[in-house]
């Protein structure tokens, strides 16, 4: 199971990746494997409020439902119709090509105090999981 | 936790081991429910059911005592058949859903897991002295062979024996100085197999079938494809569509059910809910949109809640959220419009026509 260094970590298990003034936020490498198989992702339209720790979409597997939680609050800029269209994207490439939704930060603040990735491994350490 | 015969083959091909009913079983594979479901329905999958329960019945009157325990009637059928059927407690309700192999003078009962135990001491205190009841869970393992080329997988000498046997009917192998109880019947609406073979000789046939099936695109499958394969085709499930408290009639199971056959438990039970009418009836719904309806959701009629959601999930061959439920008797017509309260969200669905995938290789 693959944490990514660089970036910031949530433990409802979404990542968020700065990029310039915006971030881009997905669900991780831990999250998608407990998942399997997703067959559906609900995300909000393009000029859409974050606000962190509220739901901003789902995750339909197989298996479960999950709901995505706004690492931070802002406003979203873009969203990921390819995971829309096809979403096992988000199984084979959490971090890369499965990214959910872009956003403008309303507080660069909130980045900061999100989990850096060795706090994540700790926090998956505990959860018994953490592997490789 | 029991292991299967099996249990050391599913570790290598990479099975998600889970507990299930009592038995550690693999859920999945590592390519994933929806591509195991999809393999089957496009070439065949290997599953281990061996966690059912194979409960034999001998001596004096066994098949009539056997017919006395289920609503399908064992008299229609003869040595190389097997059948399906429910079986019921005295109000009608379902201790379990089996399939009873005739074996001429004896029969083969295969329980559920999570209802195996169940079953054996029901059978065991109904029973007259003659008949013995003999578990042979342990030493049996049980394969599922499903898709359309499963025929051709089984190999010689398995493919030349079942040529000729058909839908519910079983023949005896010859292999490896054993004799394999193999049928042709399934849980997926695919043609296929189910083979009974002697415990240690659970890992050489597996081997040896998938040896043969991986050149033709034969999978290992897990319980979870097991799960979304029978409900694509709509089977029962016991625990979701069945239980003590659900008769066959308002199951859908009207077709096991022999009520001009000689008495068996359960029989004034289900006479009189015949004449006056089921409280409820299962059907099948499509919902509209991203979010899944499952096990336990309510369903709501204009507003009212009237069941609840038996089965639901993911269609992997028909890409969208199906499920199955009971509703009240008068409100099953095709078309009926539903809501799914999921979680707070409701989903809007419609009563669907069964089964909902239509094109399976299955050989009626």
């Amino acid at each position: 199971m693959e944490i990514r260094e660089g970036l910031r970590y949530t433990k409802d298990h979404e990542w968020l990746r700065q990029e310039g003034d915006e971030v881009v936020i997905g669900i991780t490498d831990y999250a998608q494997e407990q998942l399997s198989d997703i067959v559906f992702v609900e995300l909000p339209e393009p000029g859409a409020t974050l606000q962190a720790g509220d739901a901003f979409g789902s995750v339909e597997a197989v298996k479960a439902v999950a709901d995505l939680y706004a690492p931070i609050s802002g406003e979203v800029t873009a969203v990921n119709d390819a995971v829309a269209d096809d979403p096992a994207i988000v199984n084979r490439s959490p971090y890369e090509d499965g990214w959910m939704v872009r956003a403008q930060a309303a507080d660069a603040g909130e980045v900061e105090s999100l989990l850096s990735a060795a706090d994540y491994r700790a926090l998956l350490e505990e959860l018994g999981e953490a592997s490789e | 936790m029991r292991r299967t015969p099996l249990y050391e083959t599913h570790k290598r091909n990479g099975g998600k081991m889970v507990p299930f009913a009592g038995w550690e079983m693999p859920v999945q594979f590592p390519t994933g429910i929806v591509q195991e479901h999809l393999t089957v329905r496009r070439a065949a999958g290997l599953f281990d059911v061996s966690h059912m329960g194979r409960i034999e019945f001998r001596g004096s009157g066994a098949l009539d005592y056997v017919n006395y325990l289920i609503t399908n009637d064992l008299r229609k059928i003869g040595p190389g058949q097997l059948l399906y059927s429910a079986l019921c407690n005295e109000e009608g309700g379902i201790i379990d859903d089996v399939t009873v192999y005739h074996l001429g003078d004896a029969a083969l009962l295969v329980a559920n897991a999570a209802n195996a135990e169940t079953v054996l001491s029901w059978a065991r205190s109904h029973k007259p002295e003659a008949v013995t009841i003999e578990d042979r869970t342990a030493e049996l393992a049980q394969l599922a062979l499903q898709g359309p080329r499963a025929e051709a997988m089984l190999g010689s000498p398995f493919a030349e024996a079942v040529r000729d046997v058909g839908y519910y009917e079983y023949t005896w192998v010859s292999w490896k100085d054993a004799r394999i109880l193999t049928s042709r019947n399934g849980y997926t609406g695919e043609d296929g197999f189910e083979i009974y073979v002697p415990s240690e000789l659970a890992v050489p046939l597996a081997d040896r079938l998938m040896q043969w099936g991986e050149r033709i695109g034969v999978a290992p499958a897990g319980l979870g494809a097991r799960d979304s394969l029978r409900m694509e085709v709509n089977y029962a499930l016991y625990g979701n569509e069945l239980s003590q408290t659900i008769t066959p009639l308002e199951a859908g199971l009207r077709w096991v059910v022999k009520l001009k056959k000689e008495d068996f438990i359960g029989k004034s039970a289900l006479v009189r809910q015949k004449s006056e009418g089921v409280p409820r009836k299962l059907i099948g719904f499509a919902v509209e949109g991203k979010r899944l309806p499952r096990h336990g959701h309510p369903i709501r009629i204009g507003g009212q809640e009237v069941g609840v959601v038996t089965s639901g999930g993911y269609c992997p061959s028909l890409e969208r959220g199906m499920g199955m439920g009971y509703v009240p008797p008068d409100q099953t017509a095709v078309g009926t419009e539903l809501e799914i309260d999921a979680r707070g969200t409701r989903l809007p669905a419609r009563i669907v026509e069964r089964p909902f995938y239509k094109d399976g290789s299955v050989k009626r």
